[in-house]
């Protein structure tokens, strides 16, 4: 193909259904109703992201795979199950994620670095195993579209875990103690919501340094009128 | 009111969403289109930056600029482009900034006869993101008594605010039908030599095919690269010489599809001005970015050429 189709951001949304989150999982299912809603209002953003959520207790249910928002009628709804194996939600990330990628590639787009947001609401049931396949999934070297992971704790999550799951801290929240947890949760699908619509264009260094010295020759153009 | 047909935007491929055109909110005024051409004795020049749907839908002004000034002395041309980027506030002004102090810069060495050094000039253009900055764009100073006090320059708020990518070229007339171009960039803008129908890049891509996926970021103004090395190409009569920022380069691809075509014919001779505007507001699925092309012709100095 010649031409491309256009710049996509591949978004997973990622979240616990253990057993503790029945009292929240109705929040949860609100949040993403009303995500779908803003979505559809904003067309031209929803034409640059394709969703999937994917729902993890014990095992991982892909509840939808990587869809155009604009063409689903309604989004599944998630449910609770088990326990909180983080293992299972990043293997099965690294296995769906370049994929993904690969697929989307083949229909001409081009593809920014994947997104996660990932929310969960306790401790990891399988501490010391999950590590490993996390830290496949998110090295860059090895996993050419490691994604961003955006991780939320809610009620039992603690904020050390959040912030090893998050790949920079700036993308680790944990919920204050004592804010209601429906509330943490709406507030995450807000954030969620925004970030998917404002993906744009980014500032990057690369190669280039910031100029931190005024140049001898430099001479102040006209201000912009 | 339905609109002429003949005023449709061209479509490539599938159309893009239908959007609203929503006022910009910025001061000072910005339109949201520019469009600029002239002839001098050797050349012949158009180009128009023209808002993107997804900044008409969100009312967001114009982030993409361009300049082309002509140096009477030697019948050089300066051309340049810019493109704020999206995810710094003002960019736009940073876009404007950095088209000026390019020409302004430009026209001073050519004045003065004298070689151009490019990493000085994008050491200024750039030192103009942070200067425009701290003069312009100061944050309110806390104690009255420092009023007077000059600004502290602040490069890494001035990225925050006005980074922009820039491409400039400098052409130079070689004889009859001939010039010389010598280009340089900071940033995913760039540039073509467009001889023939086919698209020519001028510069080597930023991500190859074989990269997974697109870089997580531009680099921009008022960051600089450690070298810099202008690309030179020879222009011949027939030749286009063709700028774009990335608004039009990434659906542009390698040139081979119907985007490609649609510009090859529309810039095979110097159009009528408001024509490459119209040609610019192309709908192509989410290509939505503001885009810009700023194209020029030798031979002006032949009278049988005089479009």
């Amino acid at each position: 193909m010649s031409e491309s189709s256009g710049r996509v951001l591949p978004i997973y949304m990622v979240a616990d259904e253990s057993r503790s989150m029945t009292p929240v999982v109705d929040e949860l299912n609100a949040g993403l109703r009303s995500l779908h809603d803003a979505l559809l209002r904003e067309p031209m953003a929803a034409a640059k992201v394709r969703f999937s959520i994917l729902g993890f207790s014990d095992d991982v249910i892909v509840h939808s795979a990587l869809v155009d928002l604009r063409v689903t009628s309604a989004l599944p709804q998630l449910s609770v199950r088990g326990g909180t194996s983080y293992g299972a939600a990043f293997s099965l990330l690294l296995d769906r994620i370049p994929a993904d990628v690969r697929a989307l590639k083949r229909e001409g787009f081009a593809v920014h670095r994947p997104a996660v947001f990932f929310l969960s609401d306790g401790q990891p049931t399988d501490p010391g195993d999950w590590e490993a396949t996390y830290a496949k999934l998110t090295d860059r070297e090895q996993t050419p579209t490691a994604p961003n992971i955006i991780a939320c704790g809610i009620g039992e999550a603690k904020a050390e875990t959040i912030l090893k799951v998050a790949t920079r801290p700036e993308f680790a929240f944990v919920a204050t103690p004592g804010v209601e947890v429906g509330l943490a949760i709406a507030e995450f699908c807000a954030a969620l919501t925004k970030s998917v619509i404002k993906s744009g264009q980014a500032i990057g260094g690369g190669e280039a340094e910031l100029i931190v010295e005024r140049p001898d020759n430099f001479k102040m153009a006209m201000d912009v009128v | 009111m339905a609109r002429p047909a003949g005023w449709d935007p061209p479509v490539i491929g599938v159309p893009g969403e239908p959007a609203a055109v929503r006022a910009p909110v910025t001061q000072p005024y910005r339109p949201d289109t520019v469009i600029d051409g002239w002839s001098s004795e050797h050349f012949h020049v158009r180009c128009a930056a023209v808002r993107g749907h997804a900044h008409r839908a969100q009312g967001v002004p114009r982030q993409d600029e361009c300049a082309v000034v002509l140096h009477p002395g030697s019948g050089a041309v300066i051309a340049v482009i810019a493109d704020g980027v999206s995810s710094a506030e003002l960019s736009h002004l940073g876009a404007t900034m950095v088209c000026r102090t390019v020409v302004d810069y430009l026209l001073q060495v050519l004045d003065a006869g004298k070689e151009v050094d490019w990493l000085d000039l994008m050491r200024c253009a750039g030192w103009s993101l942070v200067e425009y900055a701290a003069r312009q764009l100061a944050p309110p100073q806390p104690d009255a008594s420092a009023g007077n006090a000059e600004p502290v320059p602040d490069p890494r708020r001035a990225e925050r605010l006005l980074a922009s990518t820039v491409v400039v070229a400098l052409v130079r007339p070689d004889g009859p039908g001939r010039a010389r171009a010598w280009l340089v960039r900071v940033g995913d803008s760039t540039g073509w030599l467009l001889r023939a129908g086919e698209w020519i890049a001028l510069f080597a891509p930023l991500s190859g095919p074989a990269d997974e996926l697109v870089p997580d970021g531009v680099s921009a103004l008022p960051r600089v690269p450690g070298e810099l090395t202008p690309v030179m190409a020879e222009l011949a009569r027939g030749d286009v010489l063709v700028l774009g920022t990335d608004g039009f380069a990434e659906p542009l691809g390698d040139g081979t599809g119907a985007l490609g075509e649609l510009f090859a014919a529309g810039l095979a001779t110097p159009p009528p001005m408001p024509k490459l505007a119209w040609l610019l507001d192309f709908t192509a699925g989410t290509h939505d970015d503001d885009r810009t092309v700023l194209a020029l012709w030798p031979g002006a100095d032949d009278p049988a050429d005089e479009a």
